[in-house]
C-alpha cells in the first residue's frame, strides 16, 4: 500500500507540474479590438501586410491577424460548422460569386464603409471589389531573350517547363485565347478545344497549387514558362528574377473583400474593410504589389508610370479578356473535375 | 507476497492513465473517422473516390511510390543494418549516429534539403554543370525520382532501427558454415540470412510501407500533379475544408489499401520465408524443429565455387573495397541533405542556390528579429516540454505497472505502441474530426494530446528497456535488508531508471519539437508551431529564411543527441543499445 501511495504521490507532483505547464499561457489577456483577415501568403500578403493590416494596427490599434488558405471550400466549411475563426476574407470573384449564391457571407454595413470612389457595380451587398488582378504569360529571359507568343507556350517544338494553375480557371481561358479565340467570344468555353491544346505540351507541365508556389518557381529557375498573376511575377523581378510578361491572352479578375457570415470580429471587419479601400490605402497596394486599385481616387495618387503595368492600362485591357464568374459559378464543378482528371494523367 | 491481489489492482491503477488516454485520443479519434466516413450518403461518396479517374489515379500514385521507396528502402538499408549489428566501438558508435541523427531530425526539414540538392541551381545541376558535364540544368525536381528519393531518405532510419534488432541475433558463424559448406556468398546470403531475418524485413517492410503511403509533405514539394498522393489529397481536403466526410472516406481508403498490400506482402513473405521465427521458436523437441528445417538445402550437391577462375587477390581486393565503398556511398547519401542546408541558411542570395554567392547571417537575423518566428519557436517549446512531461509521467507509470511480469503483457504492450503502427496522416486525420467537435483544433493543449500519444510509445520503449536492464536481485537485497516498498523505489529503482527517463524526456521534447503531420493538421491561426510555420513558408517562398530555421532545428537535434550520448556514455554503455533499438515497432 505504501507503495502504492508513493506512485500516486509521483504521479500526482508529476501532473501538478504537466498542468502547470499546461497553463502557464492560458492566463486571460484583456484583448483589445481584433480582426482576422485571409488571404493567400507570399508577396500578395506581404504587400497587403504593408498596406492594410500593419497600418490598420497602427491607426486604431486594433490586432490585425492575418493568415492564408482563403478560397470558397474553405469559408463554406468554416460557416457550415458553426466554427468561424476568419472575419474579412480576399475572394477571387468566381468565390465570391460562389459564397453569395450559398450564403455564407454577411451583407457590408455601407454606413461604415464609405469609398465612393469605387464603381457601384464593384460595391455589392456582401462585397467590395478592391483590386482587379491579370493573369499573365510570363518567361525566363535568359531563355527566351526576345519573348515569347501566347500560341508558342502550346507548340511542342518549344521546349520549355510550363507553369500553370492546377485549377481550371484562367489556364482554359488562356489556353483558347492562346489558340486564337476572341475575348469577346471567349464564353461559353469549350473545354474540348482547350484541352486538346492542352495535349500538345502536357508532359512539359508543372501544375502549381498557389500562385505564391509559382513565384517561388520563378525565382528558384524551375520553370522557363509561366502564366501567373502579374503582380506575382512583377515581385519575382523585383526579387531579381530575369524575368518578363506580357499581357497578350491574359485573363483578369476581380479581388473582393467579403465577410464571413458569423464572423467573431463582424464590426471591427467593417472598419477594416472601410479604411483598406480608402485611396490611400489602395495606393499604397499598388505601390507594394502591381494590381490595379477599384478607387478612382486611388488612381490619382500613383505615378502615372505605375499605370502601365496594371491590368486596367488599356493598353493591356484590349489584349486579354476578363473572367466571367457566372460562367464559372455554373459550370465549375463538370470542367473541374474534367480538368483534374486530365491534368493528372 | 510480492504477488498479492491487492498490489496487482494498484498496478492496474498505474496502467490506467496511459490506457484512458490511448483510449480517449488514440482509439476513440481512429474510430471516428469510421461514422463521418459512412454517415450520409456513404455510397455517393465511396463512389465518388472510386468510380473517378482522378482518385483512382490517386491511388495507385500512392501504392506505386510506397512499393518502389519500400523497395528501394529495403535494399539499400539492409547492408548497412548487417554492418551495425555486427559492429562494436567506435563504429557502431557512428554507425548508429549515421542512422539516428535523421531520424530524429525533422521530416519536413529533410524534405526541403531536396529542393536545395535537386533544384535547378542546386547541388547536382550545380556542381555537375561546374564540371562542365552538363550544359543545361537537368530537370530534377517535381518528379517521381525526387519523391521517391525523399521517402528513401527518410525511410533508412527506421528500416534498420527493424532489421538491426532481428539481424544483431544472428550468429555470424553461421555465414563461415555456409562458405565451409562451398556456398557462394550470394547463396549464403540469400539462403541464409536473408530467411532468417524475414521477420525483421516484414516489419521492417511494414513500417516502411505505412509510413511512406501515408506521406504527404514529399510529394507536396518535390512532386508535381502527376505524384499527388493519397496522404496529399486528405491534407488538403482538411486544410481547405471542403468536405470532411469525404476526408474520411480517403482516410478509410487509405488504410484499407495499406492493409490489403501489407497482407498481401505477408503473404508472400510467408511464402518465400523457409524459418518463419528464427528469434522464438517455440521449446520443443529438437525432432520437431528438425523436421520444420527444410532439408532440401543441405541434400543439394555442393555446388563448386566458381570463382576459381577469378584471380584470388583481385577478388579479394574487390571484396574488401566494398564495404568502405557502400559506407562511403550511404553515409554521403544520409547526410547530404542535413549537411547541405548549412551553406545554403548563410547564403547571401534571396533564392536557394547552391553554391551560395555570398554568405551573411541576414537570413538568422532575419528569424531573430521576427516576433513570428519567435513566437513559433516559444510555442513549440512549451509543447514540447508538456509532451514531454506528459509521456514522461505516463511512461513511468506504464512502466512500473508492468513490472517485471504482467499477465497479457504481451497483448496489452502491442496496444501501447499501436500509435507507432498506424498512419500519421490517419491518426491526425481522426485527430482533427475528434478535436473539432470538441473545439480542440487550433489549441496547445490539442497539439500537446496528440504528440503525447505519437511519442508516448517511444518513451515507454526506452523507459520499458532501462527497466528491464535494472537486476531484479537488487530491489530484493534491499528489501531483505529492511528497506520498504518506497525506500527501494527512491534508492534503488528510481536512480537506475533515471538515465532511461532523462533519453525519453529528451527524445520526447525532440520528436516533439520536430514533429509536422499532426501540427500542420491540428494547428491553424491561432497557433503556429515551428514545423507549421516552416511548412507555410516553404510553400510560400522558398527563401534560404526557411533553411535558416532547419539549420537551427538541425542544431537543436544535434545538441540533444550530444546531450543524449553524454548520459548514456556517462552511465553504461547498454543503454545507447537500447536507444537504437528503441524506435522498433511491433507489428
Amino acid at each position: 500500500m505504501t507503495k502504492n501511495r508513493l506512485y500516486m504521490g509521483v504521479s500526482a507532483a508529476l501532473l501538478a507540474a504537466a498542468s502547470i505547464t499546461f497553463f502557464a499561457k492560458s492566463a486571460p489577456a484583456a484583448d483589445p479590438a481584433e480582426v482576422v483577415v485571409t488571404s493567400y501568403g507570399g508577396s500578395f500578403q506581404d504587400a497587403q501586410k504593408k498596406a492594410f493590416f500593419d497600418t490598420y494596427a497602427k491607426a486604431t490599434g486594433a490586432k490585425v491577424t492575418g493568415t492564408t488558405g482563403s478560397g470558397y471550400a474553405k469559408v463554406k466549411a468554416m460557416v457550415e460548422s458553426g466554427n468561424v475563426t476568419w472575419d474579412v476574407v480576399s475572394a477571387e470573384s468566381s468565390a465570391h460569386a460562389n459564397e453569395v449564391k450559398d450564403e455564407l457571407l454577411q451583407p457590408l454595413d455601407y454606413s461604415v464603409i464609405k469609398a465612393d470612389g469605387i464603381p457601384a457595380e464593384l460595391r455589392t451587398k456582401y462585397g467590395v471589389g478592391y483590386i482587379k488582378f491579370g493573369m499573365n504569360l510570363a518567361w525566363s529571359k535568359d531563355k527566351f531573350p526576345s519573348g515569347l507568343t501566347p500560341a508558342q507556350f502550346f507548340d511542342p517544338a518549344v521546349k520549355a517547363r510550363r507553369a500553370v494553375p492546377l485549377e481550371p480557371e484562367y489556364t482554359l481561358e488562356f489556353a483558347l485565347l492562346a489558340d486564337g479565340v476572341k475575348p469577346a467570344e471567349l464564353y461559353p468555353l469549350d473545354v474540348d478545344r482547350a484541352l486538346k491544346v492542352y495535349g500538345r505540351i502536357k508532359d512539359q507541365i508543372v501544375a502549381y497549387k498557389g500562385a505564391a508556389d509559382t513565384q517561388a518557381l520563378i525565382q528558384q529557375g524551375e520553370v522557363d514558362l509561366a502564366y501567373i498573376p502579374n503582380g506575382r511575377v512583377n515581385d519575382a523581378i523585383k526579387a531579381g528574377a530575369k524575368w518578363a510578361y506580357g499581357w497578350d491572352a491574359s485573363v483578369s479578375d476581380t479581388e473582393w473583400w467579403v465577410v464571413m457570415k458569423g464572423a467573431p470580429h463582424a464590426a471591427e471587419a467593417m472598419k477594416f474593410i472601410n479604411f483598406a479601400v480608402q485611396p490611400e490605402q489602395q495606393a499604397e497596394l499598388t505601390r507594394q504589389i502591381p494590381y490595379g486599385p477599384t478607387n478612382v481616387d486611388a488612381l490619382k495618387l500613383l505615378d502615372p508610370a505605375v499605370a502601365k503595368d496594371l491590368p486596367s492600362y488599356p493598353d493591356n485591357a484590349k489584349l486579354g479578356a476578363v473572367l466571367d464568374s457566372k460562367w464559372w459559378n455554373e459550370n465549375r464543378e463538370s470542367v473541374k473535375t474534367r480538368w483534374s482528371t486530365y491534368i493528372m494523367q | 507476497m510480492r504477488r498479492s491481489g491487492i498490489i496487482d489492482w494498484g498496478r492496474l491503477s498505474l496502467l490506467a492513465p496511459a490506457f484512458l488516454l490511448l483510449l480517449l485520443a488514440f482509439a476513440l479519434p481512429l474510430l471516428a473517422i469510421v461514422p463521418e466516413a459512412f454517415g450520409g450518403s456513404a455510397v455517393e461518396r465511396f463512389l465518388r473516390i472510386f468510380g473517378s479517374p482522378v482518385y483512382r489515379t490517386v491511388i495507385w500514385t500512392t501504392v506505386r511510390i510506397s512499393l518502389e521507396a519500400t523497395t528501394i528502402t529495403l535494399i539499400v538499408s539492409f547492408p548497412l543494418a548487417w554492418l551495425l549489428s555486427r559492429a562494436s566501438g567506435v563504429k557502431g558508435l557512428l554507425l548508429g549516429l549515421l542512422v539516428l541523427v535523421p531520424f530524429l531530425t525533422s521530416v519536413l526539414v529533410r524534405t526541403f534539403a531536396w529542393l536545395a540538392i535537386l533544384g535547378q541551381r542546386g547541388l547536382v545541376n550545380g556542381t555537375l554543370l561546374s564540371l562542365g558535364v552538363i550544359s543545361e540544368p537537368l530537370p530534377l525536381l517535381f518528379s517521381e525520382p525526387a519523391v521517391v528519393l525523399a521517402l528513401v531518405h527518410s525511410s533508412i532510419p527506421m528500416m534498420v532501427f527493424a532489421l538491426v534488432t532481428v539481424l544483431r541475433r544472428i550468429d555470424g558463424r553461421i555465414l563461415l558454415a555456409a562458405h565451409t559448406l562451398g556456398a557462394s556468398p550470394l547463396r549464403a546470403w540469400l539462403g541464409i540470412v536473408v530467411p532468417i531475418a524475414i521477420r525483421g524485413i516484414q516489419s521492417g517492410v511494414t513500417i516502411i510501407f505505412l509510413f511512406t503511403m501515408a506521406s504527404f509533405i514529399a510529394p507536396a514539394f518535390l512532386g508535381n500533379q502527376r505524384q499527388q498522393m493519397l496522404g496529399q489529397v486528405i491534407q488538403s481536403e482538411i486544410e481547405t475544408g471542403a468536405d470532411w466526410a469525404f476526408a474520411a472516406a480517403l482516410g478509410i481508403t487509405l488504410a484499407v489499401t495499406a492493409t490489403i498490400v501489407v497482407m498481401a506482402f505477408s503473404t508472400v513473405a510467408r511464402y518465400f520465408s523457409r524459418w518463419q521465427r528464427p528469434g522464438s521458436l517455440p521449446p520443443t523437441l529438437p525432432q520437431q524443429q528438425a523436421r520444420n528445417v527444410d532439408k532440401a538445402l543441405l541434400r543439394q550437391p555442393v555446388a563448386l565455387p566458381t570463382s576459381r577462375l577469378q584471380i584470388p587477390a583481385i577478388w579479394h581486393f574487390g571484396a574488401r573495397l566494398v564495404e568502405p565503398a557502400y559506407l562511403c556511398v550511404v553515409s554521403v547519401f544520409i547526410l547530404i541533405p542535413l549537411v547541405v542546408l548549412i551553406p545554403v541558411s548563410f547564403s547571401a542570395a534571396d533564392v536557394l542556390i547552391f553554391p551560395p554567392p555570398g554568405y551573411s547571417m541576414r537570413w538568422f537575423k532575419a528569424i531573430l528579429g521576427s516576433p513570428e518566428w519567435i513566437a513559433a519557436a516559444l510555442t513549440s517549446l512549451r509543447i514540447g516540454a508538456a509532451t514531454c512531461v506528459a509521456t514522461l509521467v505516463l511512461a513511468t507509470l506504464t512502466v512500473l505497472g508492468f513490472g517485471r511480469h504482467f499477465r497479457f503483457q504481451g497483448a496489452l504492450e502491442a496496444i501501447v505502441l499501436s500509435p507507432l503502427t498506424v498512419p500519421s496522416v490517419v491518426f491526425a486525420l481522426g485527430a482533427y474530426l475528434t478535436f473539432a467537435h470538441i473545439g480542440l483544433v487550433d489549441t496547445e493543449i490539442g497539439i500537446i494530446i496528440a504528440h503525447t500519444v505519437l511519442i508516448f510509445p517511444v518513451v515507454y520503449l526506452v523507459a520499458s528497456a532501462t527497466y528491464s536492464s535494472i537486476d531484479p536481485w537488487l530491489s530484493l537485497a534491499a528489501a531483505s535488508l529492511g528497506a520498504s516498498p518506497s525506500r527501494i523505489f527512491r534508492t534503488v529503482i528510481f536512480p537506475l531508471l533515471l538515465p532511461g527517463l532523462a533519453i525519453g524526456a529528451l527524445l520526447a521534447m525532440l520528436l516533439s519539437f520536430d514533429e509536422s503531420v499532426a501540427s500542420i493538421f491540428l494547428s491553424d491561426l491561432s497557433v503556429k508551431t515551428l514545423p507549421r510555420k516552416l511548412w507555410e513558408g516553404i510553400r510560400f517562398n522558398t527563401s534560404p529564411e526557411s533553411a535558416a530555421v532547419s539549420v537551427m532545428l538541425l542544431g537543436v537535434t544535434c545538441v540533444v543527441v550530444i546531450i543524449g550520448m553524454a548520459v548514456v556514455l556517462g552511465r553504461r554503455k547498454n543503454a545507447l543499445l537500447s536507444l537504437q533499438g528503441a524506435p522498433e515497432p511491433v507489428c
